[in-house]
């Protein structure tokens, strides 16, 4: 059985099956943020739903989720970045101090950073209009960095996510030197041509 | 909070026409041809709102609406038209006319028997009730079918519309007071809320800021002023 069966309730894999085999496939993408203030779940349907997993409601996005950042990966490739843009629109501004604050919600870098962020599918009937099966995961990483700007007309917040493989451990600058090496481990001569040899060397392969 | 604007009664509309607008995507064809299509919940109503030539208080007072309106900042409340429905606005008599009753049963207010008997009482069916429908039960959000309680919940038929919380829905089909509509239900509805099909309204936002611009054209009092709309779900 494929992985992605697995992962659904025994009871609806034909059903699943069967929608995900159509012409036209109701299919929503869900955007969840865990901040440790509230959990943000999103999904780009104007109607709110709960899903069959979690139980959590998944409210409409209202605008909100502005640039959803493509998605790529295969074996060749480093876990990369997703950047997520969040909009504010101008209109569901109602403090005076809603610049300041927005400033101070991206400065409080602990109620984001290393926290859980995941972008989700789920398949729903087209008659019924409510969701078969359980939601399967497109990407799932934690949140690092977020960064305010002001245009004209409203607030963009961009928030950077990044797989739970990605960039671990890596040295400052991203580069691992013949002296990185040896200060770790004084025998390794591993790296000791790959200055002069001005190459990249990629280790991961995952 | 966006402020809710009525559109006001000196400013009269000539049409209002109203599509359901959703995206769908797709990879592209597949080798035989076949394209996969994705979509989501996503349809919104587009309006197209069309005034006749405006009198002078009309034009000044459209001149008004815009600036409370702001660009797309608030919201207009527009009244839909259930053309083709017998709908109620205070003239009783004209009700009962539109439901096809002849002038002697709105008279002694009843309905006889098709063969003209009455029931042992001197009466017979009464009229319909020209009331607002309510909803027979409480029906979550997302829901595409709801139950009617009232003769105006049963009269309603393809095409017609009604609006609950400002919302705006088209039915499908009605059987017998079983509604379905599109889209589906924007909130959450609870047993016994009121349904507008009287007057149903819309809550909608101009399309782009420079929407409302239209009249303050020269040939506002001679031509006919197109406005384009798109469906508001912010409420209070």
């Amino acid at each position: 059985m494929i992985e992605f069966l697995k992962s659904q309730p025994a009871p609806q894999r034909a059903r699943v099956m069967d929608l995900l085999a159509r012409e036209a496939v109701q299919m929503s993408v869900m955007l969840h943020l865990d901040f440790a203030s509230e959990a943000l779940r999103l999904s780009n349907r104007n109607i709110p739903f709960t899903d069959l997993k979690w139980g959590h409601e998944w409210g409409a996005g209202g605008g909100l989720l502005v640039g959803l950042p493509e998605l790529s990966g295969g074996d060749d490739q480093l876990a990369p970045f997703r950047e997520f843009r969040l909009g504010i629109p101008n209109e569901w501004i109602d403090a005076e101090t809603w610049m300041a604050d927005l400033v101070e919600m991206v400065g409080d870098v602990g109620s984001y950073r290393g926290r859980d962020a995941g972008l989700y599918g789920q398949l729903f009937d087209s008659e019924s209009g409510q969701p078969v099966g359980h939601p399967f995961a497109f990407d799932i990483g934690i949140m690092d960095r977020m960064s305010v700007s002001f245009p004209r007309g409203g607030a963009i917040i961009s928030l950077t996510t990044e797989s739970f493989m990605a960039r671990k451990g890596v040295p400052v600058y991203g580069m691992q030197t013949y002296h990185d090496q040896k200060r770790r481990h004084p025998t390794d001569e591993g790296l000791q041509f790959v200055t002069e040899a001005g190459k990249l060397i990629t280790w991961t392969d995952w | 909070m966006a402020q809710v604007i009525d559109l006001p009664a000196g400013l009269h509309l000539r049409h209002a026409q109203f599509s359901l607008s959703g995206a769908s995507s797709t990879p592209g064809p597949g080798l035989d041809g076949r394209t996969q299509v994705l979509f989501s919940e996503n349809r919104v109503w587009m309006a197209s709102l069309v005034f006749p030539p405006l009198s002078e208080r009309a034009a000044r007072l459209a001149t008004v609406v815009g600036d409370m309106l702001r660009g797309r900042v608030n919201v207009l409340r527009v009244p839909v038209s259930n053309r083709g429905l017998a709908t109620f606005h205070g003239d009783l008599a004209a009700f009962y006319e539109a439901r096809g009753y002849s002038p002697q049963e709105i008279a002694q207010g009843y309905v006889p028997f098709g063969d003209g008997v009455e029931f042992d009482d001197g009466t017979g069916f009464a009229l319909a009730d020209p009331a607002d429908p309510v909803a027979f039960e409480a029906v979550a959000a997302g829901a595409v079918q709801i139950s009617l309680r009232n003769d105006q919940g049963g009269s309603l038929g393809p095409g017609d519309y009604f609006s609950i919380r400002d919302f705006l829905y088209r039915v499908e089909s009605n059987d017998a007071g079983k509604v379905r509509f599109n889209p589906p239900l924007r909130q959450d509805v609870a047993a016994g809320e009121a349904v507008q099909v009287n007057a149903p309204r819309v809550a909608l936002r101009l399309r782009d800021d420079d929407g409302w611009r239209v009249f303050q054209d020269f040939g506002r009092q001679s031509r006919e002023m197109h406005v384009a709309m798109v469906e508001a779900f912010e409420r209070d």
